[in-house]
């Protein structure tokens, strides 16, 4: 199989899943749709750079290369906005975590957009941290900031995303 | 930053958000083929923009190397000296016949022994073929009075005479101890020399005898021993008592720094006010006042010269910098071991004096981290500290003192870049620093 064929199977395989990667840090559709396909291309061009290391190795090599597509495209466009810490609008003494069984019951759409709405500073440092297993310093050097602020944001993203589970929780 | 482990709804979230999935377009495939073909036509932006950098990087350099060529284009007695010795060689090259006339010969032998002055005795002139009259006459010529040779009077009658003596010339007697307008006049013969010959001649002369005709040979190969210190002290001009406010109540052995995940404050019973430390964290980072002492650096380096101008240089250095946080007094000393590589230009190269300039990147590695336990850095061991990288230029200067040692002196600026979280030093504060660095050179040529 060439390198255009694996890619067709894996975009068949795993668009789906690739293109939630990259809403999970652009949230705007169109935009993230066009880092999916970026991220396809690159793929292509720099495919001579994947090792075959068994069952899931293509899956982890293309988020990666999905990751880096929008990492990319966040530093190019929204830098300051990125490195800039926006007001905390959520207090986070009232911030109690919600429970694992009420996150099970959310839609994974409705995770996706809660982690949408997330200013994009806090945003990227909570996807790298708790869904790619960046480390701290890794996401301090990747974004240019200081880890100090890198776990303020965790912070942040962390008692925002709780509140919401919990004012969802209420509702329903 | 907490451990997300402790978190059981943010695993569970993470597992919700590892299987989710979003609708890909379903003509989406085309559109990505498509451009994916385009992609290996054309070469990709970056790659351009790369070669642009580099490009661009070489075309400095080269403007660089055209202007130092300027700069050092030798001047007009250099080039008499040198052209005078490529004929010497050519004359003592008794088995290739020279491809100039004779007498033009002679009077590059003339020339030769007036720009050699004393490097050139009797010996040299015999083997010139000149007749033994004509090699006492120039021989003596610049031992015994050589401002005379400033005279064109005095310079065109032995010249006029190596002529004579040295060429089958049938006119040759008749311009002995003319001025050489006077001896082409006479002269009908193509091969004696011409008038503007004669004037070059004695230009040679004029230019040569003041400065003792001595042909300097450039030092091909050089060693250099240097012994540097850096500039300035306590630029950080920064002074906020935010930190002393935020620190207030905390005791004084406190591990406020230690906030990683498995650090003090992740640990259970310790992280109730964790949002405030991280905010001191923050604060500290932003605002605390450092004192920098100046940097030392030491090393050894070699240089290499490139022909009479360019150079390029290497060599290992080590670089020590301590750093103080004024607020809580605790201090940092760094060493660093790094390895530049420099290329130059020599500007200016005479008699025991030399000036040089050039430019220079340096790699460097942390060996060494001393600090105080409450020194806020987040790197505990050297490994973890980011390598420094720097580029710059200077200028130095030289004066050969004893045989071929020489002492030097070179100001620097470079340009420090702090990739990442770099640790607390002066290159932090003042990525751009001035240094100056004194030392010996030993030129192996």
């Amino acid at each position: 199989m060439d390198r255009l064929e694996v890619l067709e199977k894996a975009y068949a395989d795993l668009g789906g899943y690739l293109l939630a990667v990259c809403r999970r840090y652009v949230s705007d559709a169109d935009t993230s749709q066009d880092l999916f396909q970026d991220g396809f291309v690159a793929a292509y061009t720099h495919f001579h750079q994947f090792s075959d290391r068994g069952k899931g190795s293509l899956k982890a090599w293309l988020t990666r290369i999905m990751v880096n597509t929008c990492l990319q495209y966040l530093r190019k466009g929204d830098l300051k906005k990125l490195q800039s810490l926006e007001e905390c609008t959520v207090d986070a003494t009232q911030c109690e975590p919600p429970a694992a069984e009420t996150v099970e019951a959310l839609s994974e759409t409705q995770i996706l957009e809660m982690i949408a709405e997330l200013p994009i500073g806090e945003r990227t440092v909570f996807n790298m941290y708790v869904f790619e297993d960046y480390s701290q310093q890794e996401i301090a050097r990747a974004l240019g900031i200081k880890r100090g602020a890198v776990a303020m944001r965790y912070q942040r993203a962390r008692n925002t995303l709780a509140s919401k589970i919990r004012a969802y929780e209420k509702q329903s | 930053m907490r451990n997300k482990a402790d978190d059981k709804w943010i695993e569970a979230l993470s597992q919700r958000v590892e299987s989710a999935e979003w609708d890909s377009p379903e003509t989406g495939w085309d559109a990505v083929r498509a451009r994916m073909e385009s992609a290996e036509a054309a070469p990709a932006g970056r790659k351009v923009h790369r070669r642009f950098i580099i490009g661009a990087a070489a075309a400095c350099l080269a403007a660089i190397a055209a202007g130092g060529l300027f700069l050092l284009r030798p001047s007009e007695d250099e080039i008499v000296g040198l052209a005078a010795n490529r004929e010497i060689a050519a004359a003592e090259d008794t088995d290739a016949p020279a491809m100039i006339p004779a007498e033009e010969s002679a009077a590059a032998v003339t020339t030769a022994i007036a720009a050699s002055g004393p490097y050139v005795g009797p010996k040299d002139a015999t083997r010139c073929s000149a007749t033994p009259e004509t090699t006492t006459g120039y021989a003596d010529a610049p031992n015994a009075a050589p401002v005379s040779a400033v005279s064109p009077d005095a310079a065109s009658a032995p010249q006029s005479e190596s002529a004579a003596g040295t060429n089958a010339a049938p006119d040759a007697d008749s311009t002995d101890n003319k001025p050489y307008a006077e001896a082409d006049a006479a002269d009908t013969d193509s091969h004696a020399p011409s008038a503007s010959a004669a004037a070059g001649n004695r230009l040679f002369a004029d230019n040569i005898v003041p400065t003792g005709g001595k042909i300097r040979r450039p030092h091909r190969y050089s060693l250099s021993i240097n012994a540097t210190g850096g500039i300035g002290s306590d630029l950080s001009g920064l002074s906020v008592s935010k930190f002393d406010a935020a620190m207030a109540g905390e005791p004084s052995d406190s591990p406020v720094f230690d906030v990683s995940p498995g650090g003090y404050y992740s640990k259970p019973g310790n992280a109730a006010n964790y949002e405030e430390i991280v905010q001191n964290v923050v604060t500290l980072e932003k605002d605390n006042s450092y004192d920098y002492l100046p940097p030392v650096q030491f090393g050894v380096y070699a240089r290499l010269g490139l022909g009479r101008i360019l150079y390029v240089e290497t060599g290992v250095g080590a670089e020590i910098l301590h750093s103080t946080a004024k607020s809580i007094g605790a201090s940092q000393t760094l060493t660093y071991l790094g390895i530049p590589i420099g290329i130059g230009a020599n500007i200016v190269n005479k008699d025991n004096f030399y000036l040089y300039a050039g430019t220079e990147a340096g790699w460097a590695r942390c060996i060494d981290q001393k600090k105080s336990v409450h020194f806020p850095s987040n790197y505990t061991s050297c490994k973890e500290i980011p390598d420094l990288f720097s580029a710059g230029g200077k200028i130095g200067a030289g004066y050969n003192v004893w045989n071929h040692f020489s002492l030097y002196f070179e100001p620097s600026v470079s340009y420090h870049f702090c990739r990442g979280e770099m640790p607390r030093t002066v290159y932090n504060a003042h990525p751009l620093y001035p240094a100056v660095k004194a030392g010996i050179r030993y030129s192996l040529r």
